[in-house]
């Protein structure tokens, strides 16, 4: 068994673009962006990838140290983990078996630590104006249960 | 942001018992009042039970008023009067007095969809054909500001969803040859930029907060409301919106404005992120796709319920489409219309 990363669909979103990925996590209000090795890192993650792999990935993209690359790919990984962006999986083999983690794109460039911004300012909204589902078997209405935790 | 919750009170509401209530409260208003609109191109009628629903929230859509013949694509039965037999229980924050924010209850059953807004205890009901729809509030001449400038935006961005197009959040103005969709968070200039550009009759007003994109290979803004809104402290800089302030603006948290000349839509052209700076005169800049997609698709998708997934990747399919461009906006307002063009001849 080895361990692979997955996005946490379907709460969370992303779209990337220009080469920055914005990502938006449906349930709490909070948008992010990676750029860079951040979003090389991101793509291997939406492909299913584990630690190892995204690791060797970036020695082909990037030129820098592996021990740097490591820790940082560890850093940004657990980053995503704590924010609920991405799940850790256990599978049976590689995980991106029969898929290209990453192709090689022309020449290295040096590598630079990842970064996740964090924009939190639509949580203002969510938290003032919230909207509850509800079940369908009438009119949509606070269920006991939330009248009584007020 | 959603809990799970289940044995919702009241009954569930059938279409026909909401439509008998909407018909009674209608034979006691004296009537219905039918405005008749065209909005992203589509014959829409709003059935207003009585002149004083009609009175409070035809304004927002002058500019949209057309002489239709054909049948609509979409009608709306809005009224205020008695309480209906088929509406949600009334809630405590009503009951409070609530200021109209506050948490919204939002279901789907067989051939229908609802919102239920508790403290402002308002409810929209879309059919799943998306052809009808009904809106119910208390008192029509007691809605907050950002209803009565924007009416039945739910209502709205379902039915646009259901026919292709996204209701964003955003305003737009431009001339009939394209235009601009201006994004951002509040307090970023998009209302300031978009009614700055009343300065110069050569631009068009679409709206400074809500339009409906279409998501076709040539994007095109759509208007929905005419409304502009800006807090008082900024009507010196705009001085020459004072002509078009709205008769009996109640004494709301923003000056409400109505263009009744403004556009009903343009091809769209470009995207601007409007930017307070110190400078003198605004002054255009090109922006990255990455920036006009983080405007753009958060607080669109958060304004309205439910948050739509594939909203993302719609918009970032247009932000692809036109250039982005930031705009800082100077002290001087008078220099944002000029600036507005010169992008637009680009």
């Amino acid at each position: 068994m080895t361990t692979c990363f997955r996005v946490n669909s379907p709460n969370v979103i992303h779209e990337t673009i220009e080469g920055e990925v914005i990502l938006i996590d449906l349930k709490t209000g909070t948008y992010y962006s990676l750029r860079e090795t951040g979003a090389a890192i991101w793509e291997a993650i939406d492909r299913g990838a584990g630690l190892d792999e995204i690791e060797g990935a970036l020695e082909l993209r990037y030129d820098g140290s592996p021990d740097e690359m490591r820790e940082a790919v560890r850093k940004l990984v657990g980053e995503l983990e704590r924010e609920g962006l991405i799940r850790a999986e256990q599978v049976d083999g590689a995980p991106t078996a029969g898929q290209p983690v990453f192709e090689l794109h022309g020449t290295r460039q040096p590598f630079e630590a990842p970064s996740l911004e964090k924009h939190t300012d639509m949580q203002d909204l969510i938290l003032l104006d919230p909207v509850h589902e509800v079940s369908a078997q009438g009119w949509p209405h606070p269920a006991p249960s939330d009248e009584a935790s007020g | 942001m959603s809990r799970a919750a289940t044995a919702p009170a009241g009954p569930a509401p059938t279409l026909a018992g909401l439509h008998a209530d909407f018909e009674r409260a209608a034979r006691g208003a004296g009537g219905a009042v039918d405005l008749r609109l065209r909005i992203a191109a589509r014959p829409v009628c709003i059935r207003f039970a009585g002149q004083a629903a009609a009175k409070a929230l035809r304004p927002a859509f002058a500019h949209l008023e057309a002489q239709e013949t054909e049948p609509p694509a979409l009608t709306l039965h809005v009224w205020d009067s008695e309480r209906p037999a088929a509406a949600p229980p009334r809630s405590a924050e009503a009951d409070a007095g609530a200021a109209g924010t506050g948490p919204s209850y939002y279901s789907e059953s067989d051939g229908s969809r609802a919102l239920h807004q508790p403290a402002s205890d308002v409810f929209s009901v879309l059919t799943t054909e998306a052809d009808r729809g009904w809106f119910w509030m208390p008192d029509a001449t007691a809605l907050p500001y950002w209803d009565y400038t924007a009416p039945f935006r739910h209502l709205l961005s379902w039915w646009l969803d259901a026919e292709g197009f996204r209701h964003v959040h955003g305003g737009a103005v431009g001339t009939a040859e394209g235009g601009v969709l201006l994004v951002g968070p509040g307090g970023s200039g998009k209302s300031t930029t978009a009614l700055a550009s009343l300065l110069d009759e050569r631009l068009r007003y679409a709206g400074d907060d809500y339009v409906a994109v279409g998501s076709g290979p040539a994007p095109a803004v759509h208007s929905l409301y005419c409304s502009g809104k800006v807090h008082p402290e900024d009507l010196s800089r705009l001085p020459h919106l004072e002509a078009l302030l709205a008769d009996g603006n109640p004494a709301d948290e923003k000056a409400v404005f109505y263009v009744e000349s403004a556009t009903a839509g343009f091809p769209l052209r470009a995207i601007v992120l409007p930017r307070v700076t110190d400078r003198r005169a605004a002054r255009a800049i090109p922006g990255t796709q990455a920036a006009a997609l983080a405007a753009l698709a958060p607080s669109t998708i958060f304004q309205l319920h439910p948050p739509a997934r594939e909203a993302l990747a719609q918009m970032a399919q247009l932000v692809r489409r036109v250039p982005t461009y930031v705009l800082e906006l100077g002290t001087d307002v008078e220099t944002i219309p000029a600036e507005l063009l010169r992008l637009l001849e680009q």
